[in-house]
């Protein structure tokens, strides 16, 4: 079932000459954890915040859950769409402690505090209620925002950039603790990062996009192994890249002659991307590339 | 309307808006954007998002306005002279009056107290402002 769809989107913002989004299109099944992947201004943030309502559209429509909540001629705000938002800083609220912080936006009721508990066990943060954020590390205040979150069941939760605020260490334990609670409570999740090892390792589909423009969604290791383009297959990972000359059985290359099984149509200039991980040293035989190991970095 | 209470408040208003609005404003630039964001997509609405959230975030800096223009106001002498109400004395303009009668004498302890309630008020202010930083780091 889909949970989200949007459709043919563009958003310009009004001092600027180009579309931040052009004509981007995508649908989110339930329960389903989607990265969107782009570089530093390349769109995502904007996606995100079409989607949670804070920008309106300047094209295009967005429907969750079948109800069309942003389009031309209609807007519902941010505080109608159930949808949660964790920021890249978290934005905890600093004056509140962690129970007043996750209570926020739910209303007073006899459940209410049975839920509080039940959320809070859910994110391991059982003990710390009675904390101030700044007592927190990185992990817990992201667990905190993610609990205040949850708490209100939120139709979809975005991220935008989660784990930038982290340390290495800390960003893998984190990351997987969150692709843990995500994948136990079935939350449909949206993850913005420009940082191809979190999306490699927790989405179910990833999302790139380059200066506004979707370029491919799938499987990570689609993404990984059967990249659309040359773009994608750079920003994903080392690859070499070769010229080469295609002819019947193989390219002819500056590393000379690579043998393939594939019949490929003659004399056309391609460009191989080899990844490193593909590349094996072996004796030398007609139809394998002759080298020299140089030198080895580390 | 002329010679009113009314028309010195206004007045004072009218004077000493700049004063507060820069130390509110500064606190609210403080506050980072995603607060107020984060609180509309909880579902709160803007007036309990401004009450329950920005106005205790900025707390410290509405004070710090409020004693600033406390302290200007007390002082405060050509607007009270012209404006106030008959028979209407302030701290400034009784030692003006003495002042202004060779009454020197007289007139230094309306400028003393003048002088005690400032230096409260800025040593009140500064460690307001302390506070202040030590809670920036708690500043999402």
């Amino acid at each position: 079932m889909k949970i989200l769809k949007i459709k043919n989107i563009s958003k310009k913002y009004y001092n600027s000459n180009s579309f931040a989004v052009n004509d981007f299109s995508l649908s989110i099944d339930k329960g389903e954890l989607l990265c969107l992947v782009g570089e530093s201004g390349s769109g995502k943030t904007t996606i995100l915040r079409l989607i949670a309502g804070f920008e309106q559209l300047s094209n295009g429509s967005i429907e969750i859950d079948n109800t069309i909540v942003s389009s031309n001629y209609k807007f519902v705000s941010p505080d109608k769409r159930n949808i949660g938002m964790v920021f890249q800083n978290y934005a905890l609220f600093p004056h509140l402690t962690v129970k007043k912080n996750i209570l926020f936006g739910l209303r007073k009721s006899n459940e209410s505090k049975k839920k509080f508990f039940e959320v809070l066990n859910f994110v391991g943060l059982f003990g710390f209620e009675d904390k101030y954020p700044f007592e927190l590390s990185g992990g817990q205040q992201q667990r905190t925002a993610l609990a205040r979150t949850i708490i209100l069941n939120p139709k979809i939760v975005l991220f935008d950039e989660p784990f930038s605020n982290l340390d290495n260490k800390l960003k893998e334990k984190v990351r997987n603790d969150l692709k843990n609670i995500l994948k136990k409570g079935n939350i449909t999740s949206i993850i913005v990062t420009h940082d191809i090892k979190d999306a490699l390792s927790i989405a179910d589909r990833i999302v790139i996009i380059r200066n506004g423009i979707l370029q491919q969604v799938d499987i990570p290791y689609e993404i990984y192994c059967n990249p659309v383009n040359n773009y994608i297959a750079q920003y994903f990972g080392e690859i070499n890249r070769i010229k080469s000359l295609s002819v019947n059985n193989g390219f002819i290359s500056e590393l000379g002659f690579i043998h393939c099984s594939d019949k490929l149509s003659s004399n056309k200039d391609i460009i191989l991307n080899i990844r490193s991980e593909n590349i094996e040293i072996c004796e030398f035989e007609v139809g394998i590339c002759k080298g020299c190991v140089k030198s080895v970095v580390y | 309307m002329f010679n009113s209470f009314f028309i010195l408040i206004f007045s004072y208003v009218v004077r000493f808006i700049a004063i507060s609005y820069n130390s509110i404003n500064s606190g609210f630039k403080k506050i980072s954007i995603n607060i107020n964001e984060v609180s509309r997509s909880l579902g709160i609405n803007f007036f309990k998002t401004l009450f329950f959230i920005e106005i205790p975030l900025i707390k410290h800096s509405i004070i710090g306005g409020f004693i600033l223009v406390f302290i200007d106001i007390l002082k405060e002498l050509p607007l009270t002279l012209i404006l106030r109400p008959f028979n209407f004395e302030t701290l400034s303009t009784k030692t003006f009056n003495l002042v202004s009668n060779e009454m020197i004498a007289e007139s230094s302890s309306y400028a003393l107290i003048i002088i005690i309630i400032s230096l409260f008020f800025i040593f009140f202010l500064n460690s307001l402002t302390k506070n202040s930083k030590s809670c920036e780091n708690t500043k999402d």
